[in-house]
């Protein structure tokens, strides 16, 4: 079983997606891979943003500015995960900054192959699909229990760990 | 529910006819009527459902009435936790405002329809709306930030030992129905 298949399988298995797993190895295989040493800087928060990454190798922390206009690390995000779909899906800058704090390898979707993988009527494009549409659930769902937490306990970081939660920036 | 109907949904207009018939044929529909509870508060909920037509609401019902969280319009769906975890309990009721139609985006809809092009315009129409879903909310955050911001500072400048508005909990729980 190759690591690329391992980080498909668990990727799909934290969704809750029974997409098959050898069809997301296909996304997978198709997209540039990078490989990103500790300390590179995937992302910045505010920048302008066209591309979205699937991390399949090590681990990213996520910084944010909160409501009080702090910058503050709000999650560390270990492989696999998606990272930065949302301001893909809705052409907004991007919402936090990555760092990578272990080497890591990303696949990269660029915003030419993410029409692609939406309109694709192959396996391939389903599992993408799939994937993303159990991603943005979970997340409106982690959103709503840290609304819980930020009602109980109001704080600039509270509320935007809602926000973090949200647009996917989460453990 | 006429194929018309769902072509009324902008991510699906472009559909040909014949593959919104066969979305039909897989998906059941269901007519509500004024007032019809479409999802109990508190039931367990395994499919998430498309608004095609009408108006909904997610509220919170109560012995003083009902305090309504949010509004469903046209296009937009209910119940979109079962999406990712095939059931879903709800913190909320959806009831209908008006007379309303729905698709129910089973499981089956789904496997149904695989490698069709109606099936790829719904799951895009899905990850459009799931995403307006999360930008909504996290306006509603901004708004009762900004709120509480201006409230605090209105206090201050009136030399007011206490606020007398809503506490940020307070109005994040009204926004949300949660209790405090």
């Amino acid at each position: 079983m190759t690591p690329l298949y391992q980080a498909a399988r668990k990727l799909l298995d934290v969704h809750g997606t029974d997409v098959e797993v050898a069809h997301l190895v296909g996304v997978l295989e198709s997209l540039p891979r990078h490989t990103l040493n500790t300390n590179q800087r995937l992302c910045t928060e505010r920048e302008p943003s066209a591309d979205m990454w699937i991390l399949t190798a090590g681990c990213v922390s996520v910084i944010k500015r909160d409501y009080a206009g702090t910058d503050q690390e709000m999650a560390r995000i270990q492989a696999p995960a998606l990272l930065g779909h949302m301001a893909l899906v809705t052409g907004k800058p991007r919402s936090a900054t990555c760092d990578v704090v272990e080497p890591s390898i990303v696949h990269l979707v660029t915003q030419e192959r993410f029409v692609f993988l939406l309109e694709d009527l192959s396996p391939q494009g389903d599992a993408f699909r799939r994937l993303l549409i159990s991603s943005m659930s979970a997340q409106l769902d982690s959103g709503n229990r840290a609304i819980q937490r930020a009602i109980s306990e109001p704080s600039a970081r509270n509320m935007s760990l809602v926000e973090s939660n949200l647009h996917g920036w989460n453990e | 529910m006429k194929p018309s109907t769902l072509q009324g949904l902008s991510s699906l207009q472009s559909l040909p006819k014949h593959e919104l018939v066969e979305l039909l044929q897989y998906g059941e529909s269901r007519a509500l009527d004024l007032n019809e509870v479409l999802i109990p508060l508190g039931s367990k909920v395994q499919t998430a459902y498309l608004l095609a037509q009408g108006g909904l609401v997610a509220e919170l019902p109560s012995n003083l009435g009902s305090h309504v969280v949010g509004k469903i319009w046209p296009g937009e769906v209910a119940g979109e936790g079962a999406l990712s975890h095939g059931y879903w309990t709800s913190s909320v009721q959806v009831r209908a405002v008006v007379p309303s139609k729905v698709l129910l985006l089973t499981p089956e809809l789904f496997a149904k329809t695989r490698g069709t092009r109606a099936h790829a315009a719904l799951q895009g129409h899905l990850i459009g709306v799931l995403a307006k879903r999360i930008q909504g909310t996290n306006l509603q955050l901004r708004k009762a930030w900004l709120e509480q911001e201006a409230a605090e500072t209105k206090a201050h400048q009136a030399s007011s030992a206490k606020i007398e508005s809503l506490t940020l909990g307070e109005r994040l729980a009204q926004l949300f129905g949660v209790t405090p």
